[in-house]
């Protein structure tokens, strides 16, 4: 039962693009803390007019950020998001498995991935989503 | 991402404001006062900026809406006033920019203007910032006196939105508590950080806003003190008002520069950004990370 769902595809487990925060390359950084806050999630997209993923921003990056920037906190909102984000994060296409996204993110110690089709984003694989399938399905 | 805007429609000499380019001289009197009046101080600009080989914009507003009391001249107003800029144009073949306070203002501005002004208690004004942007004539946007410099580029976003990417920001000081304004030289490269050229206004920004009960004060004296110090920090362009006789100038009295120090301040603003151009070569635009 474990093992088939460590084979199964990624594809009904990752949360959708109108659910995830994302903001497009032009956006302040206020907008994109606005969006991470509204969709609850920890980690966030930067993509162009096309959708093409530019770029992350995580919780631990805005906390780095506060530390290192010493700006008074309406100019750092006032920034370009564009200048703050990780321009190569780590992506996954929606075609892997549960098993390789999971090992993904145990060797890189993070629990979101963008999920992309042609560099085009269409959503986010979460950690919780996998561990609640987990728990709620008795897996 | 630094950008070049070229100001000059047919008729005049194109004047080139940005990155790499030789310093840029805006000035005029603040008001239009009359033809006579404008021509001849237009005519001493142009022998200033023609001996020290210096690029210049023609300024003068038509209407002061802004002014602190009603009993204060208001302006010729923009028939007239368009009139005069549009014979000052022809006559010393020279851009002019004026600033308009009304939307409605722009389109008929723009007919004769090779740039548009947006006063500084109007630069969040989205009316005003979309009628200058939809002319298609290049921008100056004056930094409000109540804006961080980090803020003005909701401003520079609103004008992109409508389809004009030709701005020039200005810094014209800073209130400090009532009728005060401070200069802070950081605002410069904070408002660089746009990409576009950036001009100091040397005049405004020793103003005292209303200080003197129902007109403006201002503390002319630190003019050149803070000219060279906006120069030597790299902006594009210098903005001045001047008048051949301050005290009885119709608007603006306590900030507009005396004409006859015009050349002694354009003259250290060139050797300056000079000075500033060939380090900024030699280092980047940056000096320190």
């Amino acid at each position: 039962m474990l093992s088939s769902f460590y084979k199964s595809k990624i594809e009904s487990l990752f949360i959708n693009l109108d659910k995830i925060p994302y903001v497009y390359e032009n956006s302040l950084f206020k907008e994109a803390l606005d969006q991470m806050i509204n969709n609850k999630l920890g980690v966030l997209c930067v993509v162009n007019n096309n959708l093409d993923l530019k770029g992350i921003l995580t919780d631990g990056d805005i906390r780095r950020k506060l530390i290192k920037i010493q700006k008074p906190l309406s100019a750092f909102f006032a920034d370009d998001i564009i200048n703050h984000i990780n321009k190569q994060p780590f992506t996954v296409n929606k075609t892997i498995t549960v098993l390789e996204a999971i090992t993904i993110m145990s060797e890189k110690k993070i629990w979101d991935l963008p999920v992309v089709e042609n560099k085009k984003l269409i959503g986010i694989l979460h950690l919780n989503d996998i561990l609640k399938k987990l728990i709620n399905n008795k897996i | 991402m630094n950008k070049i805007i070229s100001v000059g429609l047919k008729g005049v000499k194109k004047v080139k404001i940005g990155s790499g380019n030789p310093l840029v001289f805006i000035g005029g009197p603040c008001a239009i006062e009359n033809e006579k009046h404008t021509f001849k101080i237009a005519k001493s600009i142009k022998k200033i900026c023609d001996q020290l080989d210096i690029k210049w914009i023609f300024k003068a507003c038509y209407d002061k809406d802004c002014r602190s009391s009603l009993s204060s001249f208001h302006g010729v107003g923009i028939d007239e006033g368009l009139n005069i800029l549009s014979k000052i144009r022809e006559e010393f073949k020279v851009p002019v920019v004026t600033d308009f306070s009304d939307a409605s203002w722009a389109s008929r501005t723009a007919e004769v203007c090779d740039m548009l002004q947006i006063p500084a208690y109007l630069c969040r004004q989205t009316s005003i910032l979309r009628a200058a942007a939809e002319t298609k004539r290049p921008i100056h946007l004056k930094k409000g006196q109540f804006m961080s410099p980090w803020n003005i580029k909701n401003s520079v976003k609103k004008i992109e939105n409508f389809g004009n990417n030709q701005i020039l920001l200005t810094e014209r000081g800073t209130f400090f508590g009532y009728n005060m304004l401070v200069n802070d030289i950081r605002s410069l490269p904070i408002m660089a950080e746009t990409g576009y050229p950036i001009c100091y206004d040397a005049t405004h920004s020793i103003q005292m806003p209303t200080s003197m009960g129902n007109i403006s004060g201002g503390q002319r004296e630190f003019i050149p003190y803070l000219v060279r110090a906006a120069v030597a920090s790299g902006v594009n362009a210098l903005f001045m008002e001047v008048h051949d006789n301050p005290q009885k100038a119709l608007s603006d009295p306590g900030t507009v520069l005396n004409i006859k120090y015009l050349k002694k301040i354009l003259e250290q603003a060139k050797f300056f950004h000079k000075v500033r151009l060939k380090f900024s070569k030699i280092n980047g635009k940056f000096d320190v990370e």
